[in-house]
């Protein structure tokens, strides 16, 4: 199966499952899409696009933790929630951190909680601990 | 399987902790991937999990050069998808309930055992999402080393035994 857009990602998941650990995609699927695919399996996933490199990796987590390269060129452009917290957790400031401190040019990353609306998060922004 | 307890079994294995930075907590890094998991729901204490780990002495590593280079690397660059197709034969119980899968691989040529280590990978992963996502599920891999097939069952413990005794010859 050749994926060469967003419906053809989303029935290739429902097909297939999710990949253990990430797909690689060369088209930046688009919010919806996230939505759609965590709303169906339940667990979190994160579109990460890595600097010098063409396409987004779509990042498989599970119910309550998604998993995200430590690397200064990896940029985590949105993760979903599946259970809603409209807010970043502390692992999501932490990475952030992390991410910052090894050299990354990342300042900023969205959430995207389940049934509300997309949010940014910045190493600033309150998060739950 | 929850994260706590997945963590808990796979400490060192997989599962160790990175310094943050000024010493003032451990991030959770899966040194096989060499990703940081980052736990999001809000219910879960994450600082227990680590306070646990560091209890059952657990490897620190205190800077990200330390880290083993990633073993498990997503599938790189690919615009097309391997295939392969697959059976799948459902078992049902006794009282007509569906118990699990046979699933076994279709292949055109014979395969090695590493080709069927690999395939039963896929097939357990997909028991696992598509065929009965989140469910409990014992896994049987066929002992032909040529054959890639994995027996799928669910909800092992309620299917009644019998009881029988075995002589050690």
């Amino acid at each position: 199966m050749i994926i060469r857009n967003s419906s053809d990602l989303v029935r290739a998941y429902f097909a297939y499952g999710p990949p253990k650990v990430a797909a690689w995609v060369d088209f930046l699927p688009e919010d919806f899409v996230i939505r759609i695919l965590t709303n169906h399996f339940k667990i979190e996933f994160a579109v990460i696009f890595t600097n010098r490199n063409t396409g987004y990796h779509i990042y498989t987590g599970r119910s309550s933790y998604v998993e995200i390269p430590i690397s200064n060129v990896e940029i985590l452009l949105k993760h979903s929630h599946p259970m809603g917290t409209p807010h970043p957790s502390k692992a999501d400031h932490d990475w952030l951190v992390l991410a910052q401190s090894i050299g990354s040019p990342q300042k900023q990353s969205v959430i995207l909680p389940h049934r509300r609306e997309r949010v940014s998060f910045r190493i600033s922004t309150p998060f739950l601990t | 399987m929850n994260i706590q307890k997945e963590i808990l079994e796979n400490i060192n294995t997989r599962y160790v902790l990175l310094n943050k930075k000024n010493n003032v907590g451990y991030h959770i890094i899966d040194k096989l991937r060499k990703t940081i998991v980052m736990i999001d729901d809000p219910y879960i204490n994450v600082d227990a999990i680590v306070n646990k780990m560091l209890e059952l002495k657990v490897i620190i590593y205190n800077t990200i050069d330390e880290l083993p280079n990633a073993i498990e690397l997503p599938i790189e660059n690919k615009n097309a998808t391997e295939e392969f197709r697959i059976f799948i034969k459902k078992i049902f119980g006794v009282n007509g309930l569906e118990t699990g899968s046979i699933v076994t691989a279709l292949t055109h040529k014979q395969i090695n055992r590493e080709e069927k280590f690999k395939m039963e990978k896929h097939i357990e992963h997909y028991a696992f999402n598509v065929l009965y996502p989140g469910e409990g599920l014992n896994l049987y891999s066929n002992i032909e080393s040529d054959t890639a097939s994995i027996v799928v069952i669910k909800g092992i413990n309620n299917l009644p035994s019998v009881d029988a005794k075995l002589f050690n010859w």
